[in-house]
């Protein structure tokens, strides 16, 4: 359908221009606004004047006399791509409005819709409750909290980010000075305080970071009061796993200490780490044995150096039934007993 | 003299292998499991099909890890759960023992010449020149005889017949179980010894590194059981790592590093040295003895650390 002008007052005029114009002078007259008064039907492709007093009702004769008035009440006074862009807009505003509701915990809801008022009876206090119901849309309401200097916003979130990092820095910095925020002595960190009862201290400041990072946590901290307790431990790990992360900062290590690097990298002091001790099995074994030679414990020299091992619950002194001779370990590749009953004394059974 | 067995030594012109059957293999690694696993302990438990476990006592040992020799060669756990040879099932007469020590002597030799690992020690009583005569115990039990002088004099000493046997390697141990005096195991390390070793390395994950440095090497690492720490005397990525040591690779597939030491200075913590040649220090290594460490991540290059380790170091 495509605008048509009409002849109003020997002037040819758009009539929706021509109705917008008396509309407007009509509000001025009443000094109200059009919303109390009129409900706005335009989704329905209509628009309905209501009077409401004497002017009113003489200027709705006036357009009840416009030829054509009773047939432009179902005319579409807007194009298919104006009436496109209002369906699009309509939709995402109630998509919107519906994502809302249903990030809305269980029993903190305001109902089905966005009013909590009881359902009208009447026309009247229908759209009344409708109007109510658009002013709590998610974006008029950002409209009239958040605002409208972007520069000023960026400056209240860099202050909330800043708050939240010293929360953060207030809760280590207590751990590492072992003072703790519950009990408020020092000695030991939060996370060890045996103190019976609930941490105000820790409750209050995270209630104020989670505020601050966001405005619906608080609705959704009330609805996690039981996991309350796990968050503290997971609190407390990541405060763990903070001390321990500290440790973890690199810096360089003065050369001098740990050998010359000019000197390979896989040299220790300037000696390369696989040119230096045994190079063949036989110089390792002679090591060994040299050892072995200056020690006391594969050969022990006197027989009564082994009764001096102890026999209690868990160890068991060797029975030993001589103390003459000497105890030496058997040569590697084995040899010949004098005893006929070497493997084991026959007395054993 | 006819008694145990004596395989002969390497020459020039023969190597003397000895090689293993399928048998005495599996006998070797039960005889190894047993000493390093069942000592020091009340009784093991095995899991048979069907769910149940198999109780069997455990190894009864002194501090030095030593096992009396017969209460090895009764272990049940190797001679009958096993069931490595079905002619020697739970029989405990002579014959079947020597034949069992010789069986020990002859993977103990085997092992020593593949992979240069002693697994087994026997503790044998020796007479000498000192030797004058015997009491009842040799007289009666060892069957010393008149004789014995003239193998003496002829050999310079004589071994009467092994009592213990024991492993040399590493033990295992939790909690409050018992506990190995290595100074009893291993040997005193010399300025000598040191001169000739000069470093000795340990290989670890390299997530364990701020652990390292708060708390030094700690034995048995983040797990514990241990009281020793053991170093090698070689780097990984020396071929001497596993010809002479035949020291297997560990923790593949995940960054590893290697921290040097040297072995002069650990001798001022007590280090020791095993009869496989590992060196063995009781209690933590501290931090401030690295000298040097390398990076490897995955089985790339082995890279130096130089200024990648954490702050709050000794260095």
């Amino acid at each position: 359908m495509t605008k048509s002008q009409i002849t109003f007052m020997e002037t040819k005029a758009d009539p929706g221009e021509l109705l917008a114009g008396l509309e407007a002078s009509l509000n001025i007259f009443h000094g109200t606004t059009r919303s109390t008064t009129t409900p706005n039907t335009k989704r329905g492709g209509s628009r309905i004047t209501e009077p409401t007093n004497y002017e009113e009702a003489a200027v709705s004769s006036i357009l009840h006399d416009i030829p054509m008035y009773h047939s432009l009440q179902n005319a579409c006074l807007i194009e298919d791509k104006e009436i496109g862009v209002i369906n699009d807009s309509y939709k995402r505003s109630m998509e919107d409005r519906a994502n809302d509701d249903e990030m809305e915990p269980d029993g903190q809801g305001t109902g089905e819709g966005t009013s909590t008022t009881p359902e009208p009876a009447t026309g009247e206090a229908g759209a009344s409750a409708e109007g109510a119901g658009k002013s709590t849309a998610p974006d008029m309401h950002d409209a009239t909290n958040s605002p409208s200097n972007p520069e000023e916003e960026f400056q209240i979130s860099q202050d909330k980010g800043a708050i939240i990092e010293a929360i953060d820095a207030l809760f280590a910095m207590a751990d590492d000075s072992n003072v703790c925020l519950k009990c408020g002595e020092s000695g030991h960190p939060n996370y060890e305080c045996q103190a019976k009862g609930s941490d105000q201290v820790k409750t209050a400041l995270t209630a104020l970071k989670k505020k601050l990072q966001g405005d619906d946590v608080e609705e959704k901290e009330t609805s996690q009061e039981k996991d309350s307790e796990e968050q503290d431990r997971f609190r407390q790990e990541n405060y763990k796993a903070t001390r321990e992360g500290e440790y973890m900062y690199l810096r360089a290590i003065p050369l001098s200490v740990i050998g010359d690097r000019a000197h390979g990298e896989k040299s220790t002091n300037g000696v390369r780490a696989d040119e230096r001790g045994p190079t063949t099995k036989d110089q390792l074994n002679h090591i060994v044995d040299t050892a072995s030679q200056k020690g006391i414990v594969t050969t022990c020299k006197e027989m009564r150096s082994a009764l001096t091992y102890s026999d209690h619950r868990m160890y068991k002194k060797l029975a030993i039934g001589t103390d003459i001779g000497k105890l030496k370990i058997l040569p590697v590749n084995g040899g010949t007993f004098y005893s006929s009953g070497y493997a084991g004394h026959e007395t054993w059974c | 003299m006819r008694h145990g067995v004596e395989y002969p030594l390497p020459t020039e012109s023969n190597s003397n292998h000895v090689m293993l059957e399928g048998w005495e293999k599996t006998y070797s690694c039960y005889f190894n499991k047993a000493l390093r696993h069942h000592i020091g302990r009340k009784e093991v438990w095995e899991r048979v099909p069907g769910g149940r476990q198999t109780i069997y006592p455990g190894l009864k040992c002194d501090e030095a890890g030593w096992v009396d020799i017969m209460e090895f060669l009764h272990h049940p756990w190797i001679f009958e759960h096993e069931k490595v040879r079905t002619e020697d099932d739970g029989l405990v007469g002579i014959d079947f023992r020597e034949e069992r020590v010789k069986t020990m002597i002859k993977t103990v030799w085997s092992e020593f010449q593949e992979k240069n690992k002693i697994r087994i020690q026997f503790l044998c009583i020796v007479l000498d020149s000192t030797f004058d005569k015997p009491d009842d115990y040799l007289k009666n039990v060892m069957k010393v005889g008149d004789d014995i002088h003239d193998i003496i004099a002829k050999r310079g000493e004589v071994f009467l017949a092994p009592i213990a046997v024991r492993s040399p390697g590493e033990f295992s141990a939790r909690g409050n179980d018992f506990r190995l005096d290595y100074g009893r195991i291993c040997h005193p390390i010399t300025t000598r010894i040191a001169d000739d070793i000069h470093f000795c390395y340990h290989v670890t994950e390299f997530e364990n590194v701020t652990g390292i440095i708060k708390e030094g090497l700690r034995p048995g690492g983040h797990r514990g059981g241990r009281t020793q720490v053991f170093l090698n005397p070689f780097v990984p990525w020396d071929k001497r790592y596993k010809d002479i040591l035949g020291g297997q690779l560990t923790h593949l597939g995940q960054p590893r590093m290697v921290l040097a030491f040297s072995v002069h200075r650990l001798m001022s913590l007590g280090a020791i040295i095993s009869a496989s040649g590992q060196m063995v220090v009781n209690g933590n290594v501290p931090f401030s003895e690295v000298i040097a460490a390398w990076y490897q991540a995955n089985n790339y290059e082995w890279e130096r650390l130089y200024s990648s380790i954490p702050a709050s170091s000794n260095w």
